[in-house]
């Protein structure tokens, strides 16, 4: 079983969440966005990233959502976790905007915008 | 009659007892016998719902969006985005013109630059494609199918592929698939603030409506409807609307002999006008784009499938070729967003080939 984040960023109050396709983006920039949604499945929307994870261990990295908690992200792809992780890491630095999807049914995070 | 199945002098005293707002009188169109006039349309309804206008409390309700009261492409600090009025001629192929005015009226706007000469094949949309769906002049057509043609193979310029008016047998030119461009997607609004919004920040829109006869006779107005029968459905462009006078503002394909040098303005929700939308979200191009900024990243777990959205452009994929091209275009471009750095992008049909981050 794959090991998961323990640990809280700082001042962070919630605990972890639960963890556990060609397709293009369907949202537009949150000034002309004209729906919170973008696509079906479970979005979490205006979100801010504020903590990441990963081990040595084969596609297992993590993003802390605040006000949510520890995010696994989804491992199905090596491209797909390695961008994400990216995108991860981006908002995180740059505090952006970010809405995500979980819809696979695992808890996991299977699709991501950032602003 | 004036015309052969409108009698104008009855029209016009009709529209007066129903508040006036738009003038009729004889057009190219209205004085084409009856069974010509109906291959000017082209939408096939059957092959969508019914359709509905928006109401006015839709309209009243956008009002505090944050859209312009008043927007038109054709006057956009002083310039026109809009490529000009085009001739279906006698062949119910509007739903090409709409389409294809769509997408001109878009990548204009994209590029920043009413000036490209863009213009593409109706031809080609409706002899190639529409023929291959089972589609002529005498059954029209309804724009997903297109689009989606258009999403997934391409359309060429209109010298590759003139359009005349009839049947025909798909005649491309010899390099044809060298010069096909294609859209990025495309998605249909049904909200009116929204439909509003699109427009005044990303482009004029296709949408088809109901045509009755006394269409055929519009001059200049806001058009409603009056009398007559209802003729087939129609599509056309929205290239602008105003709270003001209550109409959007769009452009037809029945050349510049008809309403005003081609263009009309009708009610907001009537014969449909407004029931839906469809909208380009971006013109796959081929080609250098310099000094763009990039504001905005996508992801999703599938292999090699990253997009950025580049500012005033719109989503572009990155290169899916293999994982290592894809995540060092993504980590450029993601520092380029970071630092707020322009960026030179090469795109083939719309996914970015090379990066240059400076």
């Amino acid at each position: 079983m794959a090991t998961e984040p323990r640990a809280e960023p700082p001042q962070a109050g919630s605990s972890a969440a639960a963890a556990a396709g060609g397709s293009a983006p369907q949202q537009a920039p949150p000034a002309s966005q004209s729906s919170t949604g973008g696509g079906a499945g479970a979005w979490n929307n205006n979100t801010r990233i504020t903590g990441l994870w990963s081990i040595n261990e084969d596609r297992n990295s993590w993003v802390y959502v605040a006000s949510v908690g520890w995010v696994k992200l989804a491992n199905n792809s090596e491209s797909a976790i390695i961008a994400l992780t990216i995108l991860g890491a981006h908002a995180k630095q740059m505090g952006s905007t970010v809405n995500y999807n979980t819809d696979d049914g695992t808890g996991q995070l299977t699709q991501m915008y950032v602003w | 009659m004036d015309d052969v199945g409108l009698d104008l002098s009855a029209l016009r005293t009709q529209i007066a007892q129903a508040g006036g707002g738009w003038e009729a009188g004889q057009t190219s169109v209205s004085l084409l016998p009856a069974e010509q006039r109906s291959l000017r349309l082209g939408a096939d309804t059957t092959l969508t719902r019914q359709r509905q206008g928006a109401s006015a409390t839709q309209h009243s309700a956008g009002q505090s969006a944050g859209y312009p009261a008043s927007f038109d492409w054709r006057s956009v600090s002083g310039q026109n985005y809009v490529t000009p009025v085009r001739d279906q001629g006698g062949c119910g192929s509007c739903v090409a013109f709409g389409v294809a005015a769509a997408i001109e009226g878009t990548f204009q706007v994209q590029r920043g630059n009413p000036s490209t000469n863009v213009d593409l094949s109706e031809a080609h949309i409706f002899y190639c494609y529409g023929a291959a769906a089972g589609r002529n002049c005498q059954n029209g057509w309804w724009p997903d199918y297109p689009l989606n043609n258009i999403r997934d193979s391409g359309v060429v310029d209109e010298s590759c592929y003139p359009y005349t008016a009839g049947n025909q047998q798909c005649n491309l030119c010899s390099n044809w698939q060298s010069r096909l461009l294609k859209i990025s997607a495309w998605h249909k609004i049904t909200n009116v603030g929204e439909m509003k919004s699109w427009i005044s920040t990303r482009g004029p829109v296709s949408t088809c409506f109901n045509v009755y006869t006394d269409f055929f006779a519009y001059r200049s107005g806001v058009y409603r409807y009056v009398s007559g029968k209802l003729e087939g459905g129609h599509c056309v462009l929205v290239v602008g609307y105003s709270d003001t006078n209550g109409c959007w503002i769009c452009k037809n394909s029945w050349g510049t002999g008809w309403g005003q040098s081609g263009f009309f303005n009708i009610a907001y929700g009537e014969c449909g006008i407004d029931g839906e939308v469809w909208a380009i979200d971006g013109v796959a191009e081929t080609g250098w784009l310099y000094n763009v900024r990039v504001t905005g990243l996508w992801a999703i777990n599938q292999d090699n499938n990253a997009w950025v959205y580049l500012a005033n452009i719109g989503w572009r994929k990155i290169a899916p070729d293999n994982l290592n091209i894809t995540v060092d275009m993504l980590v450029q471009l993601a520092s380029a967003k970071a630092g707020a750095r322009p960026v030179n992008v090469y795109q083939e049909q719309g996914v970015i080939k090379q990066v240059y981050v400076f």
